[in-house]
């Protein structure tokens, strides 16, 4: 019915809609999202690094962990047919650890960024909600939070706790809510004197009705646009901390990966390369998510 | 008036605290709704009407309004003295509001079935699925064509009329004993603004809902209200049947107001203007704040405020000089 309608709406009727409404259901946010080619790749491109992470036990041709230390022959080996992405030092398959290091990045960018979509979006809208005091209370704790250099942060807790992927994840998830949560307030600060909200209210709905049914769908939007962005620079950062060896050493991570490649990519380019790549890719992927949805949810940006 | 009033307003005081001033939007209204009465309100801009109403929703927004003092009785309880959990059982179920933008009243996210749905769920203890249903019959009871489809638009894919038409039977839905209708078709053209009283008419006549229908438009009250309220700076001035207001109305300000309506019974002839302005609240004219603009003025209304004296046929007058006017008017 949405698509029958859109088609009949006339070339006022769009403009008028473009500003005031915001029309959100799954179909329409696709037909706008689509139009966007790069967030398309991008989204394909998560998709296959998803399912490189999920059938990682069936489409990793060796074991990631398997070490041939004994015999010279299998470490070093350049790419080749058995070994796609050639050997490390110490003889394990380059293309199984990239494969098993999705699932490593993969889960630490979507629980990392999960977290602090919870944390963030929870103490925005509340600030945002309540204002006054609580407000203040919330919003200098965020500030406190970003006068800390985030990765230095990080690094530290990391190094006091350990690495452990749990430890990561959290950590991570923990440190970078600080701009959902000025983002939520943004939006519930404006909504929150909306005439609809006053219209809710006198139908007898109390504060938590308020927030969650009435505000949160209008007001979530700029948050999920962050989230993915987040879910990136959660995989980035995850690299960074194994590439300076703070990273869980029992798990395949790229990060790790890069590690070991510094002390001998001058001998063994592919060791740095691919994981380099991988990196690259699978952040640039959600970044051009993370616009897409932008371009697709902000109805100011909507049918140019 | 036959019965108590199912709702009494007495001494409402509401001020706005702003860093210009204290502003007195509403100072001292007093009215009372019967059952089944529809009342209109009317008066300029910034007269406080919609203060009123939202005052008895207990609605204004905290800070910079405060409702000073005052009592609303609703069915015999002052509802300024429930606590928050007990006022939001209220909202909804014993009175509700419909309001002016119909557009922006609306959550533009939410299908208009849900929104209605929302506000039956509130008070009633039903599943979602028969919430729907019964907004869907509340939009049929409002004269929305075809609500079984019409439930699954958003606002912005219906027009301003059926909007309103969703605001007026989300407001209706859990069959509140009060309606109160803020200038329900102000944002509408002249076609729908008919359809939307005549709307308001039938169910007034169908349910036993009060309602007090708020406007700057004296037609639109004149069309389904029995008493009209006159209110002037914060104050109401005069109250009265419809139809005396109109053949007779007693205080200088209704007499301005009615002889500044064109009129297709009077011939022709030019409209009159109330000179001056309404006055600014935050400094409002000492005594009755209507004697800087008034042809009866005399030194006395400068230094005391009338207060709303009952005259016979159950009108209220706020004005010192009415007994003289109507002296006047009979000779």
């Amino acid at each position: 019915m949405a698509s029958d309608n859109l088609r009949i709406e006339s070339g006022v009727q769009k403009a008028k809609r473009s500003l005031k409404v915001q029309a959100k259901s799954f179909a329409e946010f696709w037909r706008r999202y689509r139009k966007n080619r790069a967030a398309v790749l991008g989204l394909s491109m998560v998709v296959a690094f998803g399912s490189m992470a999920i059938l990682a036990p069936i489409i990793s041709p060796h074991n990631p962990f398997e070490m041939h230390l004994q015999d010279f022959t299998r470490i070093f080996l350049p790419p080749d047919n058995l070994h796609l992405m050639g050997t490390d030092q110490y003889g394990r398959d380059v293309f199984s650890r990239i494969i098993w290091g999705a699932r490593v990045s993969l889960m630490v960018g979507l629980v990392a960024a999960a977290i602090s979509a919870a944390v963030g979006m929870t103490l925005g809208a509340i600030s945002g909600y309540y204002g006054g005091r609580v407000d203040n209370a919330i919003m200098r704790f965020v500030d406190m939070f970003l006068t800390i250099p985030t990765f230095f942060l990080i690094l530290t807790i990391v190094a006091i706790f350990g690495g452990s992927l749990t430890n990561v994840m959290l950590v991570i998830g923990l440190t970078i809510w600080p701009s959902t949560a000025r983002l939520m307030r943004a939006e519930f600060l404006s909504f929150r004197e909306k005439e609809f909200v006053q219209a809710a209210r006198s139908i007898g709905a109390g504060d938590r009705h308020i927030m969650f049914r009435e505000i949160a769908p209008n007001a979530i939007f700029p948050a999920i646009v962050n989230a993915s962005l987040q879910v990136g620079s959660a995989i980035l950062t995850e690299s960074a901390l194994s590439f300076l060896g703070l990273g869980d050493p029992n798990n395949v991570s790229w990060g790790f990966m890069l590690n070991d490649a510094l002390s001998s990519f001058l001998r063994a380019w592919w060791m740095a390369l691919f994981p380099g790549l991988m990196i690259t890719l699978v952040v640039i992927s959600f970044n051009l998510i993370g616009d897409g949805m932008n371009d697709a949810l902000n109805p100011y940006l909507k049918e140019r | 008036m036959p019965g108590d009033p199912v709702l009494s307003v007495k001494e409402l005081k509401t001020y706005f605290f702003t860093r210009k001033g204290v502003v007195k939007a509403v100072d001292g209204v007093s009215f009372d709704l019967h059952k089944k009465e529809a009342l209109g309100i009317v008066g300029e801009s910034g007269s406080g009407k919609s203060v009123t109403c939202f005052s008895i929703m207990r609605l204004v927004p905290d800070p910079p309004g405060r409702i000073v003092s005052g009592e609303v009785l609703f069915k015999g309880r002052d509802l300024l003295k429930l606590t928050s959990a007990e006022m939001r059982k209220v909202r909804g179920s014993g009175i509700s509001m419909s309001f002016q933008d119909p557009m922006t009243y609306l959550n533009p996210v939410m299908r208009v079935g849900d929104q209605i749905a929302e506000a039956i769920l509130l008070h009633n203890d039903v599943d979602k699925q028969k919430a729907f249903g019964m907004a869907v019959r509340a939009m049929k009871f409002t004269e929305i064509n075809n609500p079984e489809k019409r439930a699954f638009d958003y606002p912005h894919q219906l027009s301003g009329g059926m909007r309103q038409r969703i605001l007026i039977s989300m407001a209706l839905a859990c069959e509140p004993d009060v309606l109160i209708a803020d200038e329900p078709t102000t944002a509408l053209d002249v076609i729908v603004q008919h359809e939307i009283l005549n709307l308001l008419r039938d169910i007034r006549n169908e349910i036993s809902t009060g309602m007090i229908i708020v406007s700057h438009d004296l037609g639109v009250v004149a069309e389904v209200c029995e008493r009209v309220a006159v209110m002037y700076a914060g104050n109401i001035v005069e109250i009265a049947a419809t139809k005396e207001l109109f053949e007779n109305p007693l205080h200088p300000y209704t007499m301005g107001l009615m002889e500044s309506i064109p009129r297709a019974d009077r011939g022709k002839r030019r409209l009159l203007t109330i000179p001056g302005a309404v006055p600014d609240l935050t400094n409002p004219p000492s005594g009755c704040k209507f004697h800087p603009r008034c042809p009866y003025a005399v030194a006395e209304c400068k230094t005391q405020l009338p207060p709303l004296e009952k005259v016979d046929g159950g009108r209220y007058v706020r004005c010192m000089k009415y007994a003289e006017i109507l002296k006047m008017r009979r000779s």
